[in-house]
């Protein structure tokens, strides 16, 4: 995993409305997720792949999630060996190790190679799509998408993020300051003269912090829970326990899996509904600057309409999202030119970005067309 | 302690916008913990079942339904856990949380975040270390959102947002309640076995949470295949058990035991002075106001 | 506007009230200072007018209170926020988000308001405290006195009617402070908001104030009155106002400005207006000439060093003796700190050196030279010493004995006496308590004590003034001059000219990495604008830089 902080903020130019990628974190995550059929996941690679390479030009942002990518490649590289050694099905035999050898023992079969090879892509392409999604959105920003009914978590969480280079920038002086002091770090015990004064700043600064929260209008606990809270509140209970049940029968029953399932989505949107009535009863606006051009209609319509394309597909023909190689399927993939255009289309972010320059005049532009007179 | 009344305002510059000031109270405390240990254990069932799903298909499972539930299902709980994650926090949230707690759980999670850059497998340990500290002495509600939060961030940070974080989220935030379970008022009197004794529970709660995240990959990773190693939807719970045993022993064992490892020896080495610490402040930040306003003694003149 | 009617508050743990049957009234419109030394309940009295006082803390609370009409009792702290605007002293612990514009719209959100009045109020309060050009920055990245007006810009959001301030520019640069504080001054003036601030270095604010409270702390009344008024009767005041007391100017000057009529009057002779180099008294021509034989303590040669891509120093050249007290003075990233930190090896020269030489007795034929390059820092800091600006990175302890124990630890000395040095910096009584529950100038000499112990010979401070009032000053500037008597060498980086003036042998002055001026304090201090102390302004005489200096010649002249 990368462990640079960044800073963030500074480096973000807006390449589309938060929303608009989020949609095509959605689309592009469906198919990732529901098959692994390798012909269909390697569209989607290139699509995300594209889009990705787009963005690093753009933003120096997106360079830092190449961890990211990596690790997938890794996964990839770590599933295909592991499937190979330790399924022994299949026709296509390609050698044979002593069979009295534990686990790995047995025929190494090319339809075990094949399931690894789309296991690993299956995980690479999702590893993809999030680092495009990490470096497109600035997530301190997302922050500021939190749902109303949670916007004490998106407080926390924009404290959080506000006051991490503060405790890095303080973690740096204490340990000069403790250095001078003749410690050194020569063991995990010498850590604790580091820790304590940070953590000791930490909660020194949330006293004052707390202040200045309450100073501003933060933070109103009502005086007694009202009947819509309790309503909400019963409603919770209850959907969970719908989610839990279905969740449960989906796994345990086949037989009854459309009423688990249906059980599942009803408790669900009931989940949706009561999150709606909570953030209801939350007086509090969001300042926001985000501006949705032209291009997010565009690019939020058609993935939109390849999420709806590929929801289609999974209800009705699932078969060709299906890939088990193992006897007695076939280890050829089945294949649809059309869901493969569709899934090429979510390449239209990357295509569609303007170049850096142009970016700048439309900000500008946009900067000034807001301004007081 | 006083009835406060609340008054209502008019800005009068703006005057479509009524200001009201209600002072803050807390009432029902009990039902409102009722409420959340409910809610708590309802969407913990759901994560639970989103996790050992693969331990539950029966056997008589076989063919191409079998698949096709084996390749949604992954998608599908990651849906359901964040949900639950949603539903806990939001109720946690309202009408519990002051300032106070606010800006200490984004400052602590934010040191967490910082603390993840300790390099090797204790980085990751680090992050159980203050949930694990924090919810033993501040209580269920604040270790379990230090935990879900402090990774939240660390994610957005640097980790990345990937489709495993609500189920890190969870289990993290579990960890922090967990530890909140344990006896304070009684184990505060042992001095140094204190923190031996949180030391051991950290241990066991590092090797339970590699154990159970575990769980996310493994159904991803291998197929449906008749392997001693990979999970099969027509097996038995135990035989299901010993494939999950040998997957987990072949693979992450060592580098949770190492993980897990890490987080004991942490607070074994730090948990005495920072519970003093967490201590101290608990009096300092007053997350119970108490308040006497006296009244006014009759004046004699005007 | 602001009325406290016999108000006793006292807070949970303690039995004495901080604030004892109080009674104050201020009208609209006014700016209030309010002064007083360290803990005599400044803070307190600011956090009753939003409500913070008592509901943040609890305790107890007696009287009636009524701000701009409302309760803040009954009320709250949220109540009030809408007529009261707060700002807090350290700027590092006031921002909820990381950018300046969300930071803006924090206030404003949690009162639901709707998006286009939002975005209205944002860009006004923007242009009032002029840092438009800040908007998209992450607060991270500004300077203290940037940050401490996003602050007040982000409590103006709300049209508050009061502005309250508590120290607001004690963690600031002069410089910073001065942009704070004029940004106040015109919010009083041209918005005509009530302002009630309080401030330790009254040079700055006092002329502005309509009415000055001064809290003598507990068991004493407080007093109110014009600022002139005021001044004559507390004790510690800005040198100005010291010499106007003891001279008995009426009325009491609080500028420059004013002071030069009653200055000019003093010297009939006529001050020349380039300052003769030689026109030093006798004693302080001896103490130079003694510090000129004796030997090199750092000496730096051509130091080169950047960072980031920034070059910190480019090519620094200076010579530290033995028994000097130099003071390095200059903006803010001219590199300061990042000089001191080379001194002390924690940080290495990218060219150039720095070379310690530590004063042996009896000096031995071959007494080593320690260059940074090529010395660890355990062997540096056994002879230098280094005192951050934030005490905060040192304290940690349970005790502040287990804190001086720890030093002596790391430096492999075995345990001793402190006693002598817990009690010249006066913390005898605080040996055993936890070191961050002391107060801010108690915990910058429970660091210096921290790094003292170890008896370095070359003590290197950084800011040691920050937060400090004049009592604490002056405890200082005493406590620094007996470690010099006693052959220390004192490096100090600091913006306190009147401490300069008090104490340091020799002044050096950098910018953008380079040293521009390195003499003796009262030459370069007199032949400077910015570093001047308050009394140089008022004679713009080489001869004058203190008020002893003043007070010195007085007696000579026999008024």
């Amino acid at each position: 995993m990368s462990f640079e902080f960044r800073i963030p903020g500074f480096e973000f130019m807006q390449t589309y409305h938060p929303i608009t990628w989020l949609i095509w974190l959605l689309a592009a995550t469906l198919p990732a997720l529901l098959t692994r059929n390798p012909l269909y996941l390697t569209l989607l690679l290139l699509a995300s792949g594209v889009t990705y390479m787009a963005l690093e030009r753009r933003s120096p942002a997106a360079r830092s999630w190449r961890a990211f990518v990596k690790l997938g490649v890794v996964l990839l590289l770590f599933a295909v060996p592991s499937n190979a050694l330790t399924a022994h099905q299949g026709r296509l035999v390609l050698f044979r190790l002593p069979e009295s050898w534990p686990i790995i023992g047995g025929a190494i079969t090319g339809e075990a190679m094949l399931y690894g090879l789309s296991s690993g892509l299956s995980l690479l392409t999702l590893l993809l799509i999030f680092a495009t999604f990490n470096s497109a959105v600035d997530q301190a920003r997302l922050l500021r998408m939190t749902p109303p009914y949670l916007y004490q978590a998106g407080v926390i969480a924009a404290i959080a993020v506000a006051f991490v280079p503060q405790m890095m920038i303080a973690a740096q002086e204490i340990r000069e300051a403790q250095r001078i002091r003749g410690h050194r770090f020569r063991g995990l015990r010498d850590l604790l003269p580091l820790f304590m004064p940070l953590l000791t700043t930490g909660l020194e600064r949330a006293i004052a912090l707390a202040e200045s929260m309450e100073a501003r209008g933060f933070g109103d606990i009502p005086a007694a829970p009202s009947r819509r809270q309790t309503l909400c509140r019963a409603g919770t209970l209850v959907a969970l326990l719908a989610l839990a049940s279905g969740a449960f029968g989906s796994s345990y029953f086949p037989a009854r899996r459309t009423l688990s399932v249906g059980l599942m989505t009803a408790a669900g949107m009931g989940l949706l509904l009561i999150f709606w009535m909570q953030g209801k009863g939350v007086r509090r606006t969001r300042y926001q600057r985000w501006y949705w051009r032209r291009q997010d209609t565009v690019v939020s319509l058609i993935c939109g309409g390849v999420a709806l394309v590929l929801l289609a597909v999974w209800l009705a023909r699932r078969e060709t999202l299906l890939y088990y190689p193992y006897p007695p399927f076939t280890p050829w993939p089945d294949f649809q030119p059309l869901l493969g255009l569709a899934l090429a289309l979510l390449a239209l972010p990357g295509l569609l970005l303007p170049g850096t320059e142009k970016a700048v005049e439309q900000k500008a532009k946009e900067q000034s067309d807001y301004s007081i007179p | 302690m006083v009835d406060w009344q609340s008054s209502k305002l008019v800005d009068s510059a703006d005057r479509r916008f009524k200001i009201e000031a209600t002072p803050s109270r807390r009432f029902g405390e009990r039902t409102t913990k009722l409420w959340n240990t409910a809610i708590l254990l309802a969407a913990s069932l759901v994560g639970v079942v989103s996790f050992v799903y693969p331990f539950l298909v029966p056997q008589q499972e076989a063919g191409f339904g079998a698949l096709a539930h084996a390749q949604d299902a992954p998608w599908v709980f990651v849906v359901l856990v964040a949900l639950c994650l949603g539903a806990v926090v939001g109720n946690l949230g309202s009408g519990q949380m002051n300032a106070k707690m606010v800006a200490m759980l984004g400052i602590l999670s934010a040191i967490n975040a910082v603390l993840r850059l300790v390099p090797g497998p204790a980085g990751f340990a680090a992050v159980f270390f203050l949930p694990i500290l924090c919810g033993y002495v501040y209580g269920p509600t604040f270790g379990f959102l230090l935990g879900a939060l402090s990774l939240l961030v660390s994610a957005l940070l640097g980790g990345g947002v990937g489709p495993w974080l609500p189920y890190q989220m969870f289990a993290t935030g579990w960890v922090g309640l967990l530890s909140a379970l344990l006896p304070e008022n009684l184990l505060r009197h042992l001095g140094r076995a204190e923190a031996a004794l949180l030391a051991l529970w950290g241990f066991g709660m590092g090797l339970l949470f590699g154990a159970v995240m575990n769980l996310w990959f493994w159904p991803f990773i291998f197929a449906p295949g008749q392997s001693s190693l990979y999970w099969q939807t027509g097996l038995s719970l135990g035989q299901t058990l010993q494939r999950y045993a040998i997957f987990y022993g072949a693979t992450s064992f060592v580098w949770d035991l190492g993980r897990a490892g890490g987080n004991g020896l942490l607070i074994l080495l730090f948990g005495a002075p920072i519970l003093r610490l967490l201590r101290r402040f608990r009096q300092r930040f007053r997350f119970h106001v108490d308040l006497v306003i006296e009244p006014e003694p009759v004046r004699t003149q005007p | 506007m602001i009325k406290f009617d016999h108000v006793t508050y006292t807070y949970p743990d303690q039995p004495q009230p901080v604030l004892h049957d109080f009674s104050l009234s201020v009208e609209e419109g006014e700016l209030l200072l309010v002064i007083g030394p360290s803990g005599s309940g400044k803070s307190t009295l600011l956090r009753c007018l939003n409500g913070l006082v008592p509901h943040f803390y609890g305790g107890r609370w007696r009287g009636r209170l009524h701000v701009a009409g409302r309760d803040p009792v009954t009320v709250g702290p949220r109540g009030m926020s809408d007529l009261v605007g707060f700002v807090l002293q350290d700027p590092e612990a006031q921002f909820v988000v990381d950018t300046v514009e969300a930071e803006l719209a924090f206030a404003m959100e949690n009162f639901g308001l709707p998006q286009p009045l939002m975005r209205k109020r944002v860009e006004e309060v923007l242009d009032q405290l002029n840092i438009a050009h800040l908007r998209e920055r992450p607060i991270s990245t500004l300077s203290g006195g940037e940050k401490q007006r996003v602050a007040i810009a982000a409590v103006l959001t709300l049209h508050p009617r009061v502005l309250v301030l508590d120290e607001p520019t004690s963690q600031l640069d002069p410089q910073a402070a001065e942009e704070v504080l004029i940004a106040l001054r015109q919010l009083n003036e041209d918005l005509g908001l009530t302002v009630v601030l309080s401030e330790h270095r009254l040079e700055r604010v006092v002329q502005y104030a309509d009415w000055l409270l001064y809290l003598p702390g507990v068991g004493e009344r407080p007093i109110r009155g014009e600022p002139a008024a005021v001044l004559a009767q507390v004790e510690l005041t800005p040198p100005l106002v010291t010499l106007g007391k003891t001279l008995g100017w009426q009325p009491l000057p609080l500028t420059i400005k004013e002071g030069r009529r009653f200055a000019r009057r003093l010297f009939s002779a006529p001050t020349p207006s380039v300052p003769s180099a030689t026109s030093y008294p006798p004693g302080r021509r001896r103490a130079l000439r003694e510090t000129q034989e004796s030997s090199p303590a750092i000496s730096v040669e051509g130091l080169r060093y950047s960072y980031d891509g920034h070059e910190a120093l480019r090519g620094v050249n200076l010579t530290i003796n033995h028994g000097e007290f130099v003071a390095i003075m200059g903006r803010n990233g001219s590199g300061k700190t990042t000089l001191l930190k080379q001194m002390v090896g924690l940080l290495r020269p990218e060219r150039g050196r720095v070379e310690i030489t530590p004063n042996i007795q009896p000096p031995t034929s071959n007494t080593q030279s320690l260059d940074t390059r090529h010395t660890s820092v355990d062997d540096i800091v056994r002879y230098v010493g280094y005192v951050p600006q934030d005490p905060n990175a040192l304290l940690f302890a349970d005790t502040l004995a287990e804190e001086l124990a720890f030093t002596r630890k790391g430096h492999k000395l075995p345990p001793g006496d402190d006693m002598p040095l817990l009690e010249a910096l006066g913390l005898t009584e605080h040996v055993h308590r936890y070191p961050r529950d002391l107060s801010g100038g108690e915990r910058q000499r429970a660091a210096l004590a921290a790094v003292l112990v170890a008896q370095p010979q070359i003590i290197l401070l950084d800011e040691p003034t920050r937060g400090l009032d004049y009592q604490q000053k002056r405890a200082l500037a005493n406590f620094l001059r007996a470690q010099k008597a006693a052959g220390h060498t004192v490096v100090m980086v600091t913006h306190d000219v009147e401490l300069v003036a008090q104490c340091a042998d020799r002044v050096v002055l950098m910018a953008e990495g380079e040293v521009v001026v390195d003499g003796p304090t009262r030459q370069v201090m007199s032949d400077s604008l910015v570093f001047a102390t308050q009394v140089n302004k008022l004679f713009r005489d080489p001869r004058f830089l203190t008020v002893e200096d003043v007070l010195m010649a007085g007696r000579l002249r026999n008024w």
